[in-house]
């Protein structure tokens, strides 16, 4: 369902992503991993289409990203790590316009909406407006946007960032009944526990290189010793940093 | 004396890191935007100069006239700073509003333990500075064209400048930042946009009401050369020197050096000293009694919008128009409703077309009676005026569009259609707004005048290719120098690309208006068919660059944001 090939990303003098290849099944939740400026969220954009690739290709369900965005578009939710909404507008206002966006009628919107704001508990505050809405608010509101036009392919950077716990469980809850319905769900995160939980597969980046991909059981026992995802994560990360030197990338 | 000491140095503190940040900025665009500065400069100076040489040019046109002449120039002068005046006051009261309401730094600032009045003090200069600069490209070709024909001498300027024009600044910024704290309060009771909307009406009624005092229309109408009726007119102007605004005072202080003497210039310069200081203390004052009450009505105001009139936008159903389409028009529509930086200035250039519109049926011109040249005159100065409108709404509305996606872009980024489809529409919907205001300008205007119909055809028809044209200018530099980290539009219009978008706008209704005028007067006048049609030709030409390019360069910019 993504099809990630040879890509690279160059900013000037810095390789933010390099030579980096996944290939991730329909229905699976892959989680990504990588510690800050690993160039997780330069990959994701260039997988939504809000960046253009140095090098290489993105297939998002058989869809060119730079050749066919608008097909690839269509079939994809994105949730990024700072939600940035129009903040005069409600979140009503917002939801609608992100429908209409889509070529959804406003009977398809209201449906989708009323099952996604009682159970993102929205309701009593989707009519104001979203300057005045908390962190987790927002984060809300970004999540029902990106699940409103039922995309195929869920693309999220760091889901749980700014949410409550009750409301990281639902979320954690929806994800998982998306990717068991067929939905490619693909998260990025520096939070292991969230991978740990959700995940068929996860794949470690520092400094734009992929250093892992497997299944979480397939980590935990390569050493053969007794050693959890986070004990793995932070070995993995720490070997490739001995050996390419402190010459890598920034922060994104 | 404690507590004195430490707001002292509380504001020492603010002044210093805004002097930093100041500091670090100019070296940063000194280093990186050098081209920009340059040609951001020279466009500035030639502003100042042409200004200058033009008011130079008119004054002695005037003067030879006789004594009416000199009566007419002092009067002009008395009437330009008025007009500066009451501009300034506008300004810091539209800037004052994001500047000490809406700013992330004093947002930053009120949860330091600083005090609220140094918070005010900082952020009133930042205001005094931001909103009077781009006034003073109209002020200083005023002052220094009107002292070369006086004769005054450079210790006479410097007297102006120090004891006249800073002063008069200030003054105009504590009169709005007073006005603002006001204006806020009342909005506790009544919404922001009704309060605005009952003072325009208030204005535009009282401005009526002058122009029907002052019967302007006896000076035109029929015999030109009626001095009684010259005196009354020049006499009903008298309000524009009426003796308690700081206009009048920077006026006496610099009229007649050779009639003024010393102790009347003295007098003026004390009394613009004196009412600065007092406005400072009273703005100090307010400050420290309002601003952190009226800070909180901000907070806590706008948030609920269940049920609005507006919101019904979004679900309105525009018969043949496509969801996507309908999305875009109503966020657009809906934000800048929402924007008061937006709405409040668009109110305000409404209030001034009715106020033209206003003075002009009151001028009752018999337009077969007058000459040839009063005709073109005419002619020139109200398309003019009407291109002019133009410019200066698709620089200030049409130019940040884009800009003020802001950080939000990426949901249109997201969104299953070319980012060209989003250029395409914000093209649609301000030429939808702008070309219908000024086309109904245009026919009104052209209706009191009471010029010919075909001539009136043929005015509409520049408008459109002039709309088309500045619409695709400042829509186009405004996606090429987007500024998506700038929230105020004032600013994001003000900038390096603004002003770039504002001189290529002007050259264009310069040509327009000089093209339209040959083509009437060689049509009035039975000239050559083969003329008439090579300007038009070239006026179809510059539209069609001025059209295409831009769209092409703003489509290509917005299709490649990368953020």
């Amino acid at each position: 369902m993504i099809k990630v090939e040879n890509l690279s990303k160059q900013f000037a003098t810095t390789l933010a992503v390099n030579k980096l290849d996944l290939h991730i099944e329909k229905g699976e939740l892959f989680s990504f991993l990588g510690p800050n400026g690993a160039g997780k969220t330069t990959t994701i954009k260039m997988m939504v289409g809000l960046m253009t690739p140095t090098e290489g290709t993105i297939h998002m369900g058989g869809f060119n990203v730079e050749k066919e965005p608008q097909k690839a578009k269509f079939i994809t939710g994105y949730v990024p790590d700072a939600a940035f909404l129009y903040q005069h507008l409600s979140g009503l206002e917002l939801l609608m316009m992100v429908g209409q966006l889509y070529s959804m009628d406003n009977k398809a919107i209201q449906n989708e909406l009323n099952g996604l704001s009682e159970r993102l508990f929205m309701k009593e505050w989707i009519g104001d407006r979203i300057s005045g809405y908390s962190q987790g608010m927002k984060q809300r509101l970004a999540f029902a946007s990106a699940f409103l036009h039922s995309p195929e392919i869920l693309i999220i950077d760091e889901p749980m960032v700014g949410l409550d716990p009750k409301t990281a469980r639902i979320i954690k809850d929806m994800l998982k009944e998306r990717s068991q319905s067929g939905v490619t769900v693909f998260i990025s995160t520096h939070n292991l526990n969230v991978a740990e939980e959700l995940s068929d597969r996860i794949a470690i980046i520092n400094r734009g290189k992929l250093l892992g991909l497997g299944t979480v059981d397939s980590f935990e026992s390569v050493s053969g010793e007794q050693e959890n995802l986070e004990e793995r994560f932070l070995r993995i990360v720490e070997e490739e940093e001995l050996t390419e030197g402190h010459s890598g990338i920034e922060d994104e | 004396m404690g507590d004195r000491v430490i707001v002292s140095q509380q504001a020492q503190l603010l002044f210093r890191v805004k002097r930093q940040s100041l500091k670090g900025f100019l070296s940063g665009v000194f280093v990186k935007k050098r081209l920009e500065i340059f040609v951001s400069s020279l466009i500035v100076f030639g502003l100042i100069f042409g200004g200058y040489k033009l008011f130079v040019a008119g004054g002695n046109f005037l003067l030879r006239q006789g004594e009416l002449g000199g009566v007419f120039l002092d009067r002009l002068f008395y009437l330009g700073w008025s007009i500066i005046f009451y501009l300034l006051v506008l300004s810091n009261l539209v800037t004052g509003f994001s500047t000490f309401y809406r700013s992330p730094e004093v947002a930053f600032l009120m949860t330091l333990p600083v005090d609220n009045k140094q918070i005010f003090r900082i952020k009133f200069i930042e205001n005094l500075v931001y909103s009077s600069w781009a006034i003073l490209i109209l002020g200083i070709p005023l002052t220094l064209g009107y002292g070369a024909l006086q004769g005054l001498a450079v210790w006479q300027y410097a007297l102006v400048f120090i004891a006249g024009i800073l002063p008069f600044l200030f003054i105009a910024t504590v009169s709005a930042s007073l006005l603002l704290m006001l204006l806020v309060f009342l909005s506790r009771f009544f919404k922001m946009r009704t309060v605005f909307i009952f003072l325009g009406v208030i204005f535009t009624g009282i401005f009526y009401l002058y122009f029907s005092v002052s019967q302007q229309d006896t000076m035109l109408s029929g015999n030109m050369g009626n001095f009684r009726a010259l005196g009354r007119y020049l006499a009903n102007l008298s309000n524009t020197s009426f003796p308690f605004i700081p206009s009048f005072w920077l006026s006496r202080l610099f009229m007649g050096s050779e009639t003024l003497v010393l102790i009347e210039r003295l007098f003026f310069s004390a009394l613009f000293v004196t009412t600065a200081a007092m406005g400072w203390e009273l703005i100090n004052w307010a400050a420290d009694r309002f601003y952190f009450n009226t800070y909180q009505v901000m907070e806590g105001q706008g948030q609920k919008t269940k049920r609005t009139a507006l919101s019904k936008v979004f679900k309105f159903s525009w018969a043949g128009i496509r969801p996507p389409v309908k999305a875009l028009v109503s966020k657009d529509l809906v934000q800048f409703l929402r924007t008061p930086q937006q709405w409040v200035q668009f109110l305000l250039l409404g209030f001034f077309i009715a106020v033209y519109l206003i003075n002009l049926s009151r001028g009752h011109l018999h337009f077969d009676e007058l000459s040839s040249f009063w005709r073109t005159t005419i002619y020139i100065f109200n398309f003019g005026f009407t291109g002019f409108i133009l410019a200066a709404l698709t620089a200030r509305f049409v130019y940040p569009m884009i800009s003020m996606e802001g950080r939000s872009l990426w949901i249109l980024q997201m969104a299953p259609f070319s980012m060209k489809r989003v250029f395409v529409e914000k093209f649609w919907f301000a030429f939808f707004v702008l070309f219908t205001m000024t086309e109904v300008v245009a026919l009104i205007s052209n209706f009191f005048l009471g010029q010919r119909i075909e001539v009136s055809l043929l005015a509409s028809g520049f408008l459109l290719l002039t709309s088309l044209s500045l619409i695709s200018l400042s829509l186009g530099l405004g996606a090429v120098y987007a500024q998506f980290n700038e929230t105020n539009p004032m600013k994001i219009s003000s900038g390096y690309g603004g002003i770039i978008t504002v001189v290529l706008s002007l050259i264009y209704v310069a040509f327009s208006v000089t093209s339209l005028v040959l083509v009437i007067n060689l049509y009035q006048n039975h000239g050559s068919g083969l003329v008439i049609g090579l300007i038009v030709g070239f006026v179809l030409v510059l539209t069609a660059l001025y059209t295409w390019l831009p769209l092409k360069w703003g489509v290509r910019a917005i299709s490649t944001y990368e953020r």
